[in-house]
């Protein structure tokens, strides 16, 4: 009797100990933090990544992430190439620059496989197409990347630009509201919703259908954290392709997370921002993420043909490593 | 519990195990065939929603192909864009308003959202949606495909067209069967949900869709809206399904349910084809058989538990009639009769019982008339105790003067006894007196003797000078006297010591037999010179506790006795053991004794011929010491005699000495222990 009873109580002491051990483990394991560099301010075209912070995807991977908004004074390359940020969210085109200047930058997945920069217009003026532009005023935004656009679909159309007459105009569709433009260039998620509020239809026209594509929004890293942390990346990377596709699939929702990042901006405005959004994100015909040596060649190509970049290895400036990962993982 | 009780719970039991058994099987057994039937019906439910995909998709097909060999679009085509001769630009653009007007004539009676014609550029050339014209589809596959062969585009988000899409597409060629062009249809998605969603027979938790390879669900969802090309399903079957597999499993739907899932893989175009079913729903029917089985064992539970108590009533009614009638028979109501009309063995036990109580009744009756006339017969008897008594009174009225007389002759009586104690006194001092006097004067006796015999005995021998023979016979005769007065004064010595002081006797283990033997043997000369025989007859005998010497005594007197009354003959001797007693026997031939005097002769100074006889030497005592020694140890001593014949003298020994005190001490120590 006080044999078996001796070892019923080395049993439960063995076991207390065990589940002592486990429920400080847990405890134990403390969150990760890493600072997340935004291409723009807090708005609806990172609420994938609101969503994974909120819905605590991040936190399933041991992440605390800190979402740090754009500044002028901290753009995304600048602060995860100098170790400010861990990762950063920027376009293809900025990303295959800075690694052609030496920088040791990878794109690790993709999130606006289709660029928003777009080229809007007043439904009643009828212009649908840029074969339209043609003797029209065209309003195009000061940014290169819009201008690179721009002058590429152009250029493709085969149009003959010496018709249109092209004027630079500030970020927002006032002067085409005003009508001192008929075409007025932007961010297809941001400014044509200033011609809806103000109660007219827009005509919408993507330089990605006319051959124009790059990739604008993607998740990069150092080649270092790569290296040594693999893990985290994985995470990273699988944790906020959680958080898009949950974003889909709850529009709703994801503009509330939005906007307790920046509850002074419009809710209106946000969803219309997330529902133009996830056409761009989420094409149907690929995993979300997954990036295309295609498309990453095309980018090369049109940076490449404006002398922009030297001789690069595409492969080098991204890895499907860590999206294909993510996608393995059982659900 | 009650018998009752226990009846209905029997009656209960045994038709609900029955149903309960039955109803569990065939519940089984349904469920197993409705899995089955649900299986076969969800397979050949996918197997149409695929063909009507397919034959949907393939007249959509038909219908380009048809186009793409229209000679309108395959000249146009050939001649503006591919051989690229110098044309002019209004015949150009009449003929692409021609071939414009085609597509849309054709859009009209097709089932298609958009009809365009993509050059080898990549550039839309014509559409019959006026926006597409000039887009570029040198990324798209189904432009780069379409360039070789027909071709599907299955499921895209098609940005143009702002939803998602399916393309086909279908190369143009010209009569050297160089390709010219792509023709390429958008199709109304929507069709393909309604495909999906037409009724199936799945009842109201069935449905089909398609998943496509990225785990997107691309069909509507019959259940919550919007949720086409937003839901990502990652369940057990779609998992399969996206392994090229085919088959039917049982797991949770993407809205967490448990289905039946049937799923294919539907190769060319790179869809899942889902059929499923919800569980509850399959179990409708099951569920019904349940409720029916279990509304049928409620009823039978009900029955039962009626038809119990029924029965349980009818049996356990005369039981307990029974029961309550027995215990008022049992406080003497014995008139109750019990009613019980069945004719089985409850109804013989009333029957048994109603006998039984009569004869008690009977029985009892009979007591108390008896105890009646009992009654009377004591009141008679009281009357004439009453009698007696008054009659008795008066005679013990007479009889207490008749005390009063008694108690005056009680006084003389007394005065008698008292009389008669101071004699008896008297008499025993007078027996002491005379026993110390015979002590006394046969010492005196003796001592004169001794130097009388010595003196004698010198004489004698010569001592004195030499005897004549005259002298000497003369002086035998004196010794011969001193002897006989010596053994005389011995035997009164003892005599009277025994009377004065009783014996003191020494108790040893003795060995009877061999001290017979041995005083037999001691006599034998003396026997022998009267010619007599004398034998014992020698038998084990056990030890006993006695006074050898004493013994031994008796045994000589009684052999000595013998041959001094036997003139011839024989004397017999012999011992046996007799329960705790040894009987001793000594046996002659002699002249035996008088019947008058055989009570006599154990007393002392006793002698037939109340002489000290010549012929007889003795003292007269011998006997009288026996029968004291024998007494002594709590033996007894007897004659039996006949005169003329022989007589018999017997003595008893018992084997110990202190069996009576064991006795006694025995019992006092059982005593001691039940205490």
């Amino acid at each position: 009797m006080k044999f078996t009873q001796s070892i019923i109580m080395a049993l439960i002491l063995l076991l207390s100990i065990f589940l002592i051990g486990c429920t400080t483990e847990q405890t134990q394991e403390e969150l990760t933090s890493v600072d997340v560099h935004l291409k723009y301010f807090h708005q609806a075209q990172f609420a994938g990544n609101y969503v994974a912070k909120e819905q605590g995807f991040y936190a399933e991977e041991n992440l605390d992430v800190n979402l740090v908004p754009f500044s002028p004074e901290s753009q995304p390359i600048f602060q995860v190439t100098v170790g400010e940020a861990d990762f950063g969210i920027t376009g293809a085109n900025e990303l295959i620059l800075a690694r052609a200047e030496g920088k040791p930058l990878k794109a690790i997945a993709v999130i606006y496989k289709i660029s928003p920069i777009s080229l809007y217009s007043l439904k009643e003026s009828g212009i649908t197409s840029p074969q339209d532009f043609i003797g029209k005023n065209v309003g195009l935004e000061g940014t290169p990347d819009v201008k690179l656009v721009y002058e590429l679909m152009m250029k493709k159309m085969d149009i003959d630009r010496s018709k249109i007459n092209e004027i630079e105009i500030g970020f927002d569709a006032s002067q085409l509201l005003a009508g001192e433009t008929d075409v007025s260039s932007g961010y297809v998620i941001n400014e044509p919703y200033q011609v809806i509020e103000a109660g007219k239809e827009v005509n919408i026209i993507f330089p990605a259908e006319y051959g124009v594509n790059m990739y604008a929004d993607v998740l990069f890293t150092t080649e270092n954290m790569i290296e040594n942390n693999p893990e985290l990346v994985e995470g990273f990377v699988s944790a906020t392709l959680e958080g898009w596709q949950y974003a889909i699939e709850h529009e709703e929702e994801a503009v509330d997370h939005t906007l307790k990042y920046s509850p002074d901006l419009s809710r209106a405005h946000q969803t219309y921002m997330l529902h133009q959004t996830i056409p761009l994100i989420h094409t149907g015909n690929e995993h979300l993420g997954l990036m295309t040596e295609a498309a990453w060649g095309n980018i090369y190509e049109i940076l490449l043909g404006e002398s922009l970049v030297t001789k690069l290895d595409i492969n080098e400036v991204y890895t499907n490593e860590f999206v294909e990962k993510a996608y393995a993982k059982e659900r | 519990m009650k018998i009752k009780f226990k009846l209905a719970i029997y009656f209960m039991v045994v038709p609900l195990i029955i149903a309960l058994v039955f109803g569990y099987t065939s519940f089984v057994y349904s469920s197993e065939s409705i899995i089955e039937r649900t299986s076969e019906h969800l397979e050949s439910v996918a197997v149409l929603k695929e063909n009507q995909f397919n034959s949907y998709l393939n007249e959509r097909l038909e219908e380009l192909l048809d186009l793409s060999e229209q000679e309108l679009i395959v000249n146009y085509l050939n001649e503006f864009h591919y051989l690229n001769k110098n044309y002019d630009e209004n015949e150009e653009e009449e003929q692409e308003a021609k071939v414009q007007k085609l597509l849309n004539e054709r859009l009209l009676h097709h089932r298609s959202e958009e009809i365009f014609v993509i050059l080898l550029n990549g550039k839309v050339d014509i559409s019959t949606d006026n926006k597409q014209k000039g887009k570029i589809k040198l990324q798209e596959d189904y432009f780069n495909e379409g360039l070789k062969s027909i071709f599907v585009q299955s499921f895209y988000y098609s940005l143009s067209t702002q939803k998602p899409a399916i393309t086909l597409s279908v190369p143009i060629k010209n009569e050297n069967n160089v390709t010219i062009g792509v023709i390429a249809g958008n199709i109304i998605t929507e069709d393909i949900s309604t495909i999906m969603e037409e009724k199936s027979g799945l009842g109201e938790t069935g449905e089909t869709y398609l998943v496509n390879q990225y785990n997107l669900l691309v069909t509507k969802s019959r259940f919550i809206e919007e949720l086409e090309f937003k839901r990502t399903i990652y369940t057990k079957a779609v998992k399969e399904c996206l392994e090229g597999k085919r088959g039917i499993i049982e797991n949770k739907n993407y809205l967490g349910e448990k289905v039946i899932t049937f799923y294919d893989w539907i190769d060319d175009r790179d869809v899942c084809l889902i059929a499923e079913q919800g569980k509850s729903e399959t179990f409708t029917s099951i569920n019904n058989l349940a409720k029916i089985l279990s509304i049928i064992t409620g009823i039978l539970f009900i029955i039962s538990l009626l038809i119990g108590i029924l029965f349980s009533n009818t049996i356990s009614r005369p039981i307990i009639k029974l029961r309550d009638i027995a215990q008022k028979v049992g406080k003497g109501k014995h008139s109750i009769k019990i009613h019980v009309k069945s004719k089985d063995e409850i109804g013989d036990l009333a029957k048994t019982f109603n006998e039984m109580a009569s004869d008690l009744k009977e029985a009892r009756n009979e007591l108390i008339k008896h105890a009646k006339s009992v009654e009377k017969e004591v009141g008679i008897r009281t009357k004439e105790l009453n009698w007696s008594k008054k009659a008795l009174t008066r005679k013990a009225t007479e009889a207490e003067n008749a005390k009063l007389a008694t108690l005056n002759i009680l006084e003389d009586v007394e005065e008698a006894r008292t009389k008669l104690s101071h004699s008896y006194k008297k008499l025993k001092e007078l027996d002491i007196m005379k026993s110390t006097f015979l002590t006394v004067t046969s010492h005196e006796l003796k001592t004169p003797l001794t130097p009388a015999k010595i003196q004698t005995q010198m004489l004698l021998e010569g001592d004195l000078g030499k005897l004549n023979t005259k002298q000497k016979s003369s002086f035998n005769i004196i010794l011969r006297n001193i002897n006989r007065l010596n053994v005389l004064i011995e035997d009164i010595l003892e005599i009277s010591r025994l009377e004065a002081e009783g014996f003191k006797l020494q108790f040893s283990k003795v060995q009877l037999a061999n001290l017979i033997k041995a005083t037999t043997q001691n006599m034998t000369p003396v026997a022998e010179k009267k010619g007599i025989t004398i034998s014992y007859k020698k038998s084990t005998l056990p030890q006993i506790e006695a006074d050898e010497k004493r013994i031994a005594g008796v045994i000589t007197n009684l052999i000595e006795n013998a041959i001094k009354f036997t003139d011839k003959g024989r004397i017999s001797i012999e011992a046996n053991k007799k329960g705790n007693k040894i009987l001793v026997e000594v046996k002659d031939t002699g002249k035996g004794i008088a019947k008058e005097h055989i009570d006599q002769i154990f007393e002392a100074f006793f002698q037939i011929e109340k002489t000290f006889t010549r012929e007889h030497n003795g003292t007269g005592l011998g006997l009288a010491i026996s029968k004291s020694i024998v007494n002594a140890h709590k033996g007894k001593i007897w004659v039996r005699s006949v005169l003329g014949k022989g007589s018999t003298f017997y003595f008893t020994l018992p084997l110990t000495q202190r069996q009576r005190e064991l006795k006694i001490s025995k019992r006092k120590r059982l005593n001691i222990k039940k205490k």
